[in-house]
């Protein structure tokens, strides 16, 4: 009797100890960066949006070892959104998939998406966040930052024209005249221009400052219908009108992508670069280094508000759970598991720049003694997008930006312009409907 | 014999002219000698020391470059080697068989040449999701083997070849395989090699087909794998490391040149090595 209950007790252990674990496929773009950080588990030693949620997977799979095993799929970021229609046309899907909180609602409308109600607890969500991932009454994503339009400043020439206050930060605008008359006056006691503009082939510049800008003037890109695009109203006009009459008058840098806008500033350029919250890390950096035009001569703070109410461009990564009809239970559970791990995580991804999608995370003293952080939590409140259930928002800002540039660049004719880029997006708009509809 | 003054402009301008075509590719490989920190404040800084292979090390410190490297050797040179096979075969039949609806078949090939890639791209995936062949080297190389072009050229070269040889070879009681293989094949060569290098450097550049296909970075080719490992904004804050990567990408192919160059200069010019 001893004997086959210690033989049915040695199959037992055996037997779990050579269970294999749960292997669930994590898609995500980032880039792969396991050749630095593939031993790496905790992730106050990286800062980099690549290293930290490498690091992240590896504790989740330490912590699980033998349970769960997380497998990284990474894909290049343009390419990333392609290579998942297509997977989702084959039926290769992953377990869990990053995504912006943007593209959302397309997949959401083709049903696409697991709802994640009870899976994750919503109430801690941001506004913002919550907003970026709620369908129909369901949650369909962890939302995982917000990232935002910001100001990053160059004290030092600020301060040359006169324009810090008693404390030593920037003096920021209040009105679209007053952010004329600081940038003509910054151009005079400097000789340079105020704003480092990123004006070549990236409309997204153009678009997020106009979505800013007219949603702080209480008005909407949409304000009938979700089907369609407004660009004729005064409050359009008003903010290409701002953006044009600023180019025009040379208070910008001309000609400058991504990479040369970036140089420029760190080089001393220019006042403001209005740009996202991925850069407060290498900025920080570049700050905290002697013998540059940003040493100790850097801030960062929420793009002003110059009409009635607060309002910024902001997006989100979230993750989401595919519909799988191959999935098993314990994959499910498994994929749960890491998204709660993830969510419970939010302060270690907001080292990268990123804002926590957690409002715990973004009140707590940790997140607040990271640099620029303490200054920047109301962004969280007040990040805005187009409506979540507009459709190929992608495409749609890529045109309104085009539109933009048009305008402002370009100097094309302002009503003209706008009606032609209304024509366009809603052509596109009204394709996506016809689609979805049959 | 010294040249005379125009044989010399037409030196100088062709000096010049092979200067401008080599400018961008030595500045893609000088800005892969500089470190991503400092091409991110200034470009220019690649007129000056210091340099690093730093960017070539980290590419090589992800293990999984190497099954990459070996991914595209095996799929670009299985699918060149299956291209100059299926392309001969149908080019030879064309040329010289007779069968009904050879004139309707032949323009069905050529029409391939007009259908752009990304309006097949999505029912090629089902089809080869159906078939369970997505993730594997038949997967990422028998799509690409339907090349009308490479059956045009061949059409078109077996067709220059006079039939008195292949009559010849008949009255000495040669197969057509026999008359194929060891009598017309050998004249194509510098077609084949035309062919060959077309088909290899498509292979070896291929982007769209092995992203929707290989989802499994152990099945990753090398422009795919490389691709994978940049971040959202390497084109700011990996400017170097982009670079290095498009340099290791261009060695193989580079270091086939350096071998074939003989023949494949033959090929371009018509002529035998």
């Amino acid at each position: 009797m001893k004997r086959t209950l210690l033989a049915i007790a040695a199959a037992l252990f055996t037997g779990a100890a050579t269970a294999a674990p749960v292997e669930i496929t994590l898609a995500r773009f980032f880039g792969s960066c396991d050749a630095e950080f593939g031993q790496v588990t905790d992730p106050a030693r990286v800062s980099s949006e690549c290293g930290i949620v490498t690091v992240l997977t590896n504790k989740f799979n330490a912590q699980q070892a033998g349970r769960i095993r997380v497998n990284t799929q990474v894909v290049e970021h343009s390419a990333y959104y392609p290579q998942l229609g297509a997977r989702i046309v084959g039926g290769d899907l992953p377990t869990i998939a990053i995504m912006h909180s943007s593209v959302l609602g397309d997949f959401a409308k083709r049903d696409l998406l697991q709802p994640l109600d009870g899976a994750l607890d919503a109430t801690d969500f941001t506004p913002h966040a919550r907003h970026g991932v709620s369908f129909g009454g369901h949650v369909l994503a962890l939302p995982y930052d917000s990232h935002a339009m910001l100001w990053h400043i160059n004290l030092g020439l600020m301060k040359q024209a006169g324009l810090v206050d008693a404390a030593g930060h920037a003096r920021l605008p209040t009105s679209p005249q007053a952010l004329l008359d600081q940038a003509r006056a910054f151009k005079r006691a400097t000789g340079k221009p105020y704003f480092v503009w990123l004006t070549l082939n990236d409309p997204s510049f153009f678009a997020r400052s106009v979505l800013g800008l007219v949603n702080q003037q209480n008005a909407s890109l949409f304000p009938k219908t979700d089907q369609a695009i407004d660009l004729g109203t005064p409050e359009v006009r008003a903010a290409v009108s701002f953006m044009r009459t600023v180019y025009a008058e040379g208070l910008s840098t001309r000609n400058m992508d991504y990479s040369a806008a970036l140089q420029a500033f760190m080089a001393g350029a220019g006042g403001v670069m209005p740009n996202g919250t991925w850069l407060l890390g290498q900025l920080n950096d570049r700050a905290a280094q002697p013998g540059n035009p940003l040493s100790r001569a850097y801030e960062a703070l929420p793009e002003p508000t110059l009409y009635a109410r607060p309002a910024t461009w902001a997006d989100s990564h979230v993750w989401v759970m595919l519909r799988n009809a191959k999935q098993t239970p314990a994959e499910r559970e498994a994929a749960h598991q890491f998204l709660r791990f993830l969510n419970d995580e939010s302060l270690a991804w907001a080292r990268t720049g990123q804002l926590p999608a957690r409002q715990s995370a973004v009140d707590s003293a940790a997140f607040k003694a990271l640099p620029m952080r303490a200054s920047l939590g109301p962004v969280a409140q007040v990040g805005t997008g187009l409506p979540p259930t507009v459709a190929r928002q992608s495409r749609v800002m890529g045109l309104l930006g085009e539109t933009v540039a048009a305008i402002v660049v370009s100097g094309e004719p302002l009503e003209a312009t706008l009606a032609k880029g209304q024509q366009r997006i809603n052509r596109l708009l009204e394709r996506e409907s016809r689609f979805l509809a049959r | 014999m010294k040249p005379s003054l125009f044989d010399r402009v037409l030196i100088a301008a062709a000096i010049a002219l092979a200067i401008l075509w080599m400018l961008p590719l030595v500045w893609v490989f000088v800005l892969s000698l500089k470190s991503n920190a400092v091409l991110m404040e200034r470009t220019d800084a690649v007129f000056s020391t210091p340099f690093t292979l730093r960017n070539y090390a980290d590419i090589l410190a992800n293990p999984a470059v190497f099954r990459w490297v070996l991914n595209s050797c095996v799929v670009a040179g299985v699918q060149t080697l299956l291209v100059l096979l299926l392309s001969s075969l149908a080019g030879y039949g064309f040329a010289r068989c007779e069968f009904r609806g050879k004139r309707v078949v032949f323009a069905l090939v050529l029409a391939g040449l007009a259908v752009p890639e990304p309006a097949v791209v999505i029912p090629l995936h089902r089809f080869f999701a159906d078939l369970g062949l997505h993730n594997s080297y038949a997967g990422l190389i028998l799509p690409r083997l339907a090349a009308p072009f490479g059956v045009f050229l061949m059409t078109q070269f077996f067709k220059a070849i006079p039939r008195e040889l292949e009559e010849a070879a008949l009255m000495d009681n040669a197969s057509r395989w026999t008359i194929f293989w060891r009598v017309i094949l050998p004249l194509t060569l510098p077609a084949q090699a035309t062919l060959g290098i077309f088909s290899f450097l498509a292979a070896w550049n291929d982007y769209l087909w092995p992203l929707i296909s290989a989802t499994r970075p152990e099945m990753y080719t090398l422009t795919l794998g490389l691709a994978s490992t940049q971040t959202n904004f390497a084109q700011s804050e990996g400017l170097g490391f982009l670079m290095a990567q498009a340099v290791f990408a261009a060695l193989p192919v580079l270091v086939l040149y350096a071998f074939f160059q003989r023949h494949i200069v033959a090929a371009v010019s018509g002529s035998r090595p």
